[in-house]
């Protein structure tokens, strides 16, 4: 057990027992092999199921949202991102959470050390690592109200953009790219985790399920799937803080991050606005600017 | 007994994929091992745990039911043709075990004639397990076997790069025959004992549910808090209603305005839509759809029809995002919930 | 045409006619496009429009929809910024329809089917001239074939 469950035990009991919070939501061990899985503690005797390794995956923010009231909730430097936009997005307001940050160094990509028959923490080596977390620069945008172990330094990371994309979508042509959609397309089976794991999709009633009109068909055929992920995108852009759960989550392993982060990159080009860092502001495509590009309308 | 190298079953699958269509594990591009329909295009695989599960081939997530065309006033209808001759050729017996209860299901209050048709013409060859194929298999801990015969025609079990074959069925007698020049004489009839005999003792670090009979005491405590603190974790997405095998609910959709068709699509009973109603939704907390999902596979299906709606193929297990696990769920609701006839809580 | 030069057509072979579908504004656009109505001009019928009460109502989700029911490309026309009849609309359709053109782009469907005009209520001249430009720059294209990837059926 390192400093950092410690700490974290430790402060999780203390909160309870004071009842400072409702629930701590952080990670306990999970039921297979390097699996780790979202616990709620909320009693003071359970804090000691607390863990953090390289297992912690997810992106607890969007448990928290479910709560009323004040709830602690442990955030990477990632899912800090969620809780930044939450705020400015007016869903909660900073007093709802009780922050608790955590030195992150780096989380696995669980499926890939599986197929490479590697079962254990110690086996993980540069490769399994997330492509996200090379480009991480260890800063919390905001303060946490808890910081459980040694304080990261902020760091200007190697890699400017996150590695792991083999594909270079806009290297290949037209005809090539569609392929490549629609290959996304046929295989997605539409369970919609990307969507319930998005910390940003958090509508009370998704687009695709009105069905008066039925704007986006229920059948699985790769017509219908690329209209989800069409929408989906568009009701993401500006407002994606790639976080990377809608992959990972994706039992067909899609590359959905491709289209998500290649929208982030054109609303930063287009915008120069970066989803997930202040709570002050407007994402991009609720406001408008005088003079803005109009050189595609006639 | 027969026996039949891997390269014969491959050519046996391209073959018969020639006559009729053909389901069996393939890769895809991402490298995903899943049932497909066989088009030569994609590299079978087999004997790896695959990622959906057999009930695709008699009841695939989308059909077309028939095709409309509204044209002078009147109404053309297209009733939508089925092959119902198939084949399942590496299909894991779990998948074919759940066909029982599927069978059930599409039989009990009107006769499903797409899903009765295609079992009644259709041949499956499955291969054996020889062990637990992924970390949430648990089939033997829980009523099935990973040599299991039911609904089995043809069992293959892999020796190398060789499988020994058992017929299962006079369909499967029959099968063999017509298909003898993929097959050959296996010298060595012990070995396939053998090798059953290692595969069933190999669950001994799988899940396990303690007790799974507990349905009586999950209908008397219907209001237990505990279903609440259980649900905590569901995100609600639709993996798990996907991947399994029995899961079996459904919605028919007609698609398009004045030429379309009727669809059949799979619905599951974690989304909000699937209760809800013009009138009002009766199970608009995540716990009660949670508590529906579970009670439904190990208590209403049992009332039922008499057995669980689960045969441990723990794919859930292995996909959940959140790694909420079935047999977790089930052993703290043995724990926790006061046993047959004492009294019950109430606690909404 | 003279009678003679409608019995030359041939009646039996059905010509490829593009379908457009287009979204005008309710205040700028389709006053301009009645402007050119009452105004005589001549333009290509293949255009189906729909009336929308601004530009900003337009959701990415109508052209979507539009391309997967079967439609060779897509107009959107609004007021000129400025002229918005609800001060704003336009700006926010303007951003947003920059964002969806390289979505778009990226899954591969080709922009020159999806369109974009600022036409006033004054501007039936150039109503008429953006249809004729659109519905030639889509006949050159020829019909919108695999935008959306075909079906795949159950044998």
């Amino acid at each position: 057990m390192s400093d950092i469950e410690n700490a974290l035990r430790e402060h999780a009991r203390q909160l309870l027992t004071d009842k400072t919070v409702k629930a701590v939501i952080g990670y306990e061990k999970g039921t297979e092999s390097i699996k780790a899985t979202p616990a709620f503690i909320l009693r003071p005797e359970d804090a000691d199921r607390l863990i953090f390794d390289a297992t912690c995956v997810h992106n607890l923010v969007k448990f928290a949202i479910r709560f009323r009231g004040k709830v602690a909730v442990v955030v990477k430097v990632c899912d800090m991102k969620a809780v930044i936009s939450y705020i400015q997005e007016a869903q909660k307001k900073r007093e709802d959470f009780y922050l608790i940050g955590l030195p992150c160094t780096g989380i696995i990509k669980r499926d890939q050390m599986i197929a490479a028959g590697k079962t254990k923490l110690e086996e993980v080596t540069a490769e399994f690592i997330s492509p996200k977390c090379p480009a991480c620069d260890y800063k919390y945008m905001l303060e946490p109200d808890f910081y459980a172990g040694e304080r990261q330094e902020v760091r200007v990371s190697e890699v400017a953009v996150e590695t792991g994309y083999e594909v270079d979508l806009m290297k290949m042509t037209l005809e090539e790219r569609r392929k490549f959609f629609d290959d996304l397309s046929q295989k997605c089976i539409r369970c919609y985790a990307c969507r319930q794991t998005c910390p940003m999709c958090y509508c009370l009633q998704c687009i695709v399920d009105k069905n008066q009109p039925q704007w986006v068909n229920h059948s699985i055929y790769a017509d219908n799937n690329q209209m989800w992920h069409l929408i989906w995108a568009m009701h993401l852009a500006g407002r994606c803080i790639s976080c990377g759960e809608c992959e990972r989550v994706c039992p067909q392993e899609l590359p959905l991050r491709v289209f998500h982060r290649y929208l982030v990159a054109k609303v930063k080009e287009h915008f120069d606005y970066v989803a997930g860092q202040s709570t002050e502001g407007k994402p991009p495509l609720n406001m408008y600017f005088l003079g803005d590009t109009e050189n595609f309308i006639r | 007994m027969d026996k039949i190298t891997k390269d014969n079953l491959d050519k046996l699958a391209a073959q018969l994929a020639e006559k009729q269509p053909v389901f069996a594990p393939q890769e895809d591009s991402s490298g995903v091992v899943a049932y497909d329909w066989y088009s030569g295009k994609k590299k079978l695989v087999w004997g790896v745990k695959t990622r959906r599960s057999a009930k695709e081939a008699y009841f695939p997530q989308s059909e077309t039911l028939l095709k409309y065309r509204i044209r002078d006033g009147k109404v053309e209808q297209e009733n939508k043709e089925f092959t119902s001759a198939l084949v399942l050729m590496g299909i894991h017996p779990c998948d074919a075990r759940s066909f029982t209860m599927l069978d059930k299901l599409f039989g009990w209050d009107y006769d499903d004639e797409r899903w009765q048709e295609r079992r009644k013409n259709s041949v499956i060859i499955s291969i054996a397990c020889p062990g637990p194929i992924s970390e949430g298999c648990f089939c033997m801990n829980f009523r099935g076997n990973p040599f299991g015969t039911e609904n089995v025609d043809v069992l293959l079990a892999k020796d190398g790069d060789a499988y020994h074959v058992k017929v299962a069925s006079e369909k499967g007698e029959k099968f063999i025959k017509d298909n003898s020049k993929f097959f050959s004489e296996d010298g060595d009839e012990g070995r396939f004992g053998q090798l059953q005999q290692k595969a069933e003792t190999s669950f001994v670090n799988s899940p396990r549910i303690d007790d799974p009979d507990i349905w009586k005491r999950m209908q008397q405590n219907f209001d237990h808090p505990i279903w609440r603190e259980l649900s905590l974790k569901c995100i609600e997405c639709g993996i798990c209603t996907w991947l399994c095998c029995t899961c079996h609910c459904f919605d028919i959709q007609d698609e398009g305005g004045f030429g379309g068709k009727r669809e059949r699509i799979w619905d599951g009973c974690s989304f909000k839509e699937f209760t809800k109603m013009p009138s009002h939704q009766p199970r608009p907390a995540y716990f009660q759809r949670y508590r529906q999902r579970i009670m439904h596979k190990y208590g209403y299906f049992v009332e039922r029809f008499g057995m669980i709606a689960c045969v441990a193929c723990g794919r859930c297990i292995d996909h959940c995002p959140t790694n909420i696990d079935i047999t977790q769920i089930l052993n703290k609701l043995n724990q926790v919930l006061p046993a047959e006839g004492e009294k019950a809580v109430c606690n909404e | 045409m003279t009678d003679a030069a409608t019995e030359t057509k041939s009646t039996d072979v059905k010509e490829w006619r593009p379908t457009l579908v287009a979204f005008l504004c309710n205040w700028c656009t389709y006053a301009g496009a009645d402007l050119a109505g009452t105004s005589r001009l001549t333009y290509p019928a293949d255009i189906r429009i729909i009336r929308v009460p601004c530009s900003g109502r337009v959701d990415p989700l109508f052209l979507l929809r539009a391309l997967q029911d079967g439609a060779d490309g897509v107009l959107v026309s609004g007021c000129h910024p400025g002229d918005c009849h609800y001060t704003a609309g336009n700006y926010y359709a303007r951003r947003r329809f920059m964002i969806l053109r390289e979505l778009l782009d990226l899954f591969g469907i080709d922009l020159e089917r999806v369109q974009f005009s600022w036409v006033s209520a004054a501007e039936g001249i150039k109503w008429s001239e953006v249809v004729t430009d659109v519905t030639k720059k889509i006949r050159d294209l020829g019909p919108a074939k695999g935008l959306f990837a075909p079906r795949r059926e159950m044998p």
